[in-house]
């Protein structure tokens, strides 16, 4: 083969294929060997496609069939392919180590993937097929072929709303969680790499640069630059070692997108540096503030409400998740999970709930228990023993036991005398004593010892001297036998503790544990029917909705059943209502709520407590029907029960004065709104310690009222106590001090264009 | 825009210091070499080498990854020259170190279309390409830039100064001429 050849063949080429044998012939004359040469040229050129060209796409990989080339990176390449013989009938993804730059690093990250995809299976992630080397010695692997879309475009090209977007996400938490559980890190966590098939499959894709957290030999990856700096943790970007943590923020930011729209720093072709520095010492804003509701494609009031369904819990879940320190953020994919479960099953978040304490004193709001003053609090402990000696009393050779226990409660109440003391004790003072007291008064009668044991527990418990309470109940449970109802009395009030200390398991367990003693007593159908009730209490508490009210719906047929008295069963009513209402559905929750708010009132005055609740919850049901009259008319109704039974100066009638200036504020009944806020807000500086998120509550009711009434000044002053009131509590929502921020904008921004319009509006009583 | 050491060197030859081509040249090899041997002795024996990461790695482990295009085109198309050097020296030493045993040359080779796929021997790729050059240089060129430095044929033509259609025609008139003198 000569130059000539080479010439001629390049001739050739330029022709039409059917043309090229005559011009060849022509050509080379009768020199036989050059025209020879000429097709060799032109068959190899045929048949040399693929020779030396790395960018060609093969027409087989191993035994696959290459259809077409899907994508291609930094990392590899990506083909649809078949299977050539017929063994696997599906089309697969291959994906192919690229050669460009970094090969030795590629083929390490290569191996772990697919060392990684071969020992784990979970729906949420791609399968491994079929892995090898292609015959230059490139590995390749085969896997599931994701016919899909990424999760951004998905969920926009079908409109979902927020739920569905949370639902859609929990798949990703749990894929991604499987792979911490098989101690591997995603660490390239975007849309792009979380697919969703046609029939809503979330499948998580490109363990490529993956890494071992078990620490595979020669694959230590630490520092490298992420591939795409925008879904990266800070630390990331750092360049610092990496944890599950790290995939917890970029999942963090990818549900950011899928609910704002946007990601929290911006988006767009960063570098790491870029990134780096957007988002080192800032962090990110309320998602729901930020939302991009062109890129949701959502009109002015669909906006309002998805900001609305992101304010609060969502936004609490999302920082949680993008806190800049990593021990911050949700502890695993599974914990991220259970949160967003939680939301979407309208309960308390994780990311809400502080420590133990918040959750201590939420408790206590939840059931108002008057526990002011010593004075109420000497209510709580009779009705505690009242309970012990009405059951003691109920079995009549116990009778003794009644006596007994009757004449220690009269000693107890003419010792706390304030006029014998100089003083008014506390209570705990006097539980105290009583305590000193029990040797002396019962050293040879356990049972009444235990009655009464049991009779301090639970004032203590009301009191929320929870250790002092816990020591009793402990005393009492080894002085009664398992098994026997007494037992049981004594495992229903340890339930209330640990509900009382926010340990809502242990709580059921003893509620489920009392109950089932209390079932197989033929003469326990009442406390039945107390702890079906007590048991609906707690799941409304932790958002068990649907369990509520199966709970309530027996207490209430138990107390129907039993023909027990208006109180009872209009407290069971009640909770059932709780529950409807946390269910949504507010008719049933309206029907109940009337019933018991008409059998609590027959109940006065030993249903005080239960009939404010009714009362509250029913106005709270109503305002969120749009129904402002009758929700104000019950707030007011509900301020009348507490005031009777309270008196007017009681911290109990802050919350319901503030609500009811609100909506007169609203109703442009501006004087009343004021005259009633004023109230609310001395209650609540006189009864509430200053760290209390219950004041900072009253100041911003105030500072809305402030604001509806043109009074600027007053609206600035209460929205900045409320601030230092949530700057103090342990456990405030940030959406709190936003909102008193907002306030204060508004108030400012009012005072600048109305200028004297405050100044007779400014002196409030 | 800092520079490095190669973009330097570089920008001195292009304005004619005669001894920055040969400070070039030896940096260059020295750091393939350095990248093939690791390569070479990490690897399966007759695991393939793959000469495009390596003349890609070589420009960052130069620390040249903020320079200027122009030269890093500079720079792919002396260091796919001396990619070929190299590999043709491993291949040279590997199969004098297995005189008179096994069978395992160094082979490169891309992915066929067809099958069974060909497997290039290094050896009997140079001396394909040596016929190449004798009959038409720049053809050769265009292996080299190809092959050996992975560049794409849009840099390869404005390296070369020719168009865009008549270095894809070089390539493909190439391979045939390579395909038929290695089969």
């Amino acid at each position: 083969m000569d130059e000539r050849a080479l010439r001629l063949f390049e001739l050739a080429l330029d022709l039409p294929e059917a043309q090229r044998d005559t011009f060849v012939a022509t050509a080379a004359g009768d020199d036989a060997a050059l025209r020879e040469d000429v097709l060799v040229l032109l068959r190899a050129h045929a048949e040399s496609a693929g020779l030396l060209d790395r960018s060609a796409v093969p027409a087989s990989i191993g035994r696959w069939r290459v259809l077409g080339r899907l994508g291609a990176g930094g990392m590899g390449e990506v083909f649809l392919v078949e299977r050539g013989d017929g063994e696997y009938a599906q089309r697969a993804a291959l994906k192919l180590t690229a050669l460009g730059i970094g090969g030795a690093m590629a083929l390490a990250r290569f191996h772990a993937e697919r060392s990684f995809l071969a020992r784990i299976e979970h729906p949420n992630i791609a399968r491994i097929i079929d892995g090898g080397n292609a015959s230059d010695g490139r590995p390749f692997v085969v896997m599931e072929y994701v016919d899909g879309a990424p999760v951004d475009e998905w969920c926009a090209a079908r409109r979902l709303g927020v739920r569905e977007r949370v639902g859609l996400y929990l798949q990703v938490l749990s894929a991604v969680d499987a792979a911490h559980r098989a101690l591997v890190l995603h660490r390239d966590i975007k849309p792009a790499n979380v697919m969703v098939t046609s029939d809503g499959q979330v499948k998580l894709l490109d363990f490529g640069i993956a890494k071992n957290l078990a620490g595979d030999r020669g694959l230590t990856l630490t520092g490298l630059a992420p591939l795409t700096p925008e879904f990266a943790s800070p630390e990331q970007l750092a360049g610092e070692a990496l944890t599950t943590a790290s995939d917890i923020y970029s999942l963090g930011l990818l549900l950011h997108l899928l609910l704002a729209g946007r990601l929290p720093f911006g988006q767009g072709g960063r570098t790491t540096a870029q990134a780096l520095e957007a988002m080192r010492g800032r962090p990110p804003g309320r998602p729901s503030a930020g939302l991009d509701a062109g890129k949701l494609a959502l009109s002015a009031r669909e906006a309002r409400l998805w900001r609305n369904a992101l304010a609060g819990d969502l936004d609490r879940v999302l920082l949680k998740a993008l806190a800049s320190e990593p021990r911050r953020r949700y502890a695993s994919a599974a914990e991220f999970a259970q949160d967003l479960e939680n939301w979407l099953a309208l309960r308390p978040v994780r990311a809400r709930r502080g420590d133990a304490l918040y959750r201590a004193r939420m408790f206590a709001r939840r059931h108002r228990l008057a526990v002011a003053s010593a004075t109420a609090a000497m209510l709580a402990l009779a009705i505690g023993l009242g309970v012990a000696a009405h059951q003691a009393w109920q079995t009549r050779q116990q009778a003794a036991r009644a006596e007994s226990a009757r004449a220690f409660l009269i000693e107890l109440i003419t010792d706390a005398n304030p006029v014998a003391s100089g003083r008014e004790p506390s209570l705990k003072e006097a539980l105290d004593q009583a305590l000193a007291r029990i040797p002396r008064h019962f050293h040879d009668q356990p049972e009444s010892e235990a009655d009464i044991r049991l009779g301090i527990a639970v004032a203590y418990t009301n009191l929320m001297q929870l250790d002092a309470a816990e020591e009793q109940i402990e005393r009492v449970l080894s002085l009664r036998e398992p098994g026997t109802t007494g037992h049981a009395d004594a495992l229903q009030s340890r339930a209330l503790l640990h509900w009382s200390r926010g340990r809502t398991d242990a709580a059921e367990a003893d509620y489920l544990a009392a109950l089932s003693v209390f079932a197989s007593d033929s003469g326990s159908a009442r406390k039945v029917g107390e702890v079906y009730n007590d048991l609906a209490s707690l799941m409304s508490d932790v958002g068990r909705y649907e369990e509520a009210r199966r709970f309530a719906s027996k207490a209430v047929a138990n107390a129907r059943g039993l023909g027990l008295d208006p109180g009872a069963l209009g407290a069971r009513l009640e909770n059932l209502g709780s529950a409807e209402q946390g269910l949504g559905r507010l008719d049933e929750a309206e029907r109940a709520y009337h019933e018991a708010i008409g059998l609590l009132e027959r109940a006065l005055p030993e249903r005080t407590v239960a009939l404010a609740v009714a009362l509250n919850n029913f106005a709270l049901v109503q305002r969120d029907r749009g129904r402002d009259d009758d929700a104000l008319a019950l707030f007011r109704r509900a301020a009348a029960v507490r005031e009777r039974a309270f008196g007017q100066d009681h911290a109990e009638l802050a919350g319901p004065l503030i609500n009811i200036a609100r909506l007169e504020a609203a109703r442009g009944e501006i004087s009343d709104a004021r005259i009633h806020a004023d109230r609310a807000v001395k209650l609540s500086e006189a009864a509430f310690a200053p760290d209390y998120v219950g004041r900072g509550h009253v100041h911003l009711g105030a500072a809305q009222v402030a604001l509806a009434s043109g009074d600027s000044s007053a609206a600035v002053y209460h929205a900045e106590e409320a601030l230092a009131v949530f700057a103090r509590a342990d456990a405030a929502d940030p959406t709190w001090s936003e909102r008193a921020r907002g306030l204060i904008a508004r108030a400012r921004a009012t005072a600048s264009i109305g200028g004297d319009a405050t100044s007779d509006a400014g002196s409030a009583p | 825009m800092s520079a490095g050491p190669v973009t330097l060197l570089l920008r001195a030859r292009a304005e004619g210091d005669a001894s920055a081509e040969g400070e070039l040249i030896a940096l260059i090899y020295a750091e393939l070499r350095r990248i093939a041997e690791r390569q070479m002795r990490g690897e399966r024996p007759g695991h393939t080498l793959t000469p495009t990461a390596l003349v890609h790695e070589a420009w960052l482990r130069l620390g040249e990854d903020a320079g200027d295009a122009r030269d890093r085109i500079q720079f792919l198309a002396l260091a796919g020259h001396r990619m070929r050097q190299v590999l043709v020296d491993h291949a040279r030493r590997r199969n004098a170190g297995k005189r008179g045993g096994g069978n395992d040359a160094v082979t490169l080779s891309g992915i066929d279309a067809a099958a069974p796929e060909p497997e290039v021997d290094v050896l009997a790729l140079d001396q394909a390409l040596q016929q190449l050059e004798a009959y038409d240089p720049r053809k050769a060129s265009v292996v080299e830039l190809r092959y050996f430095a992975g560049m794409e044929m849009g840099e390869i033509a404005a390296l070369l100064g020719v168009s865009r259609a008549t270095a894809q025609r070089d390539w493909e008139v190439a391979r045939a001429f390579l395909h038929a003198q290695l089969s």
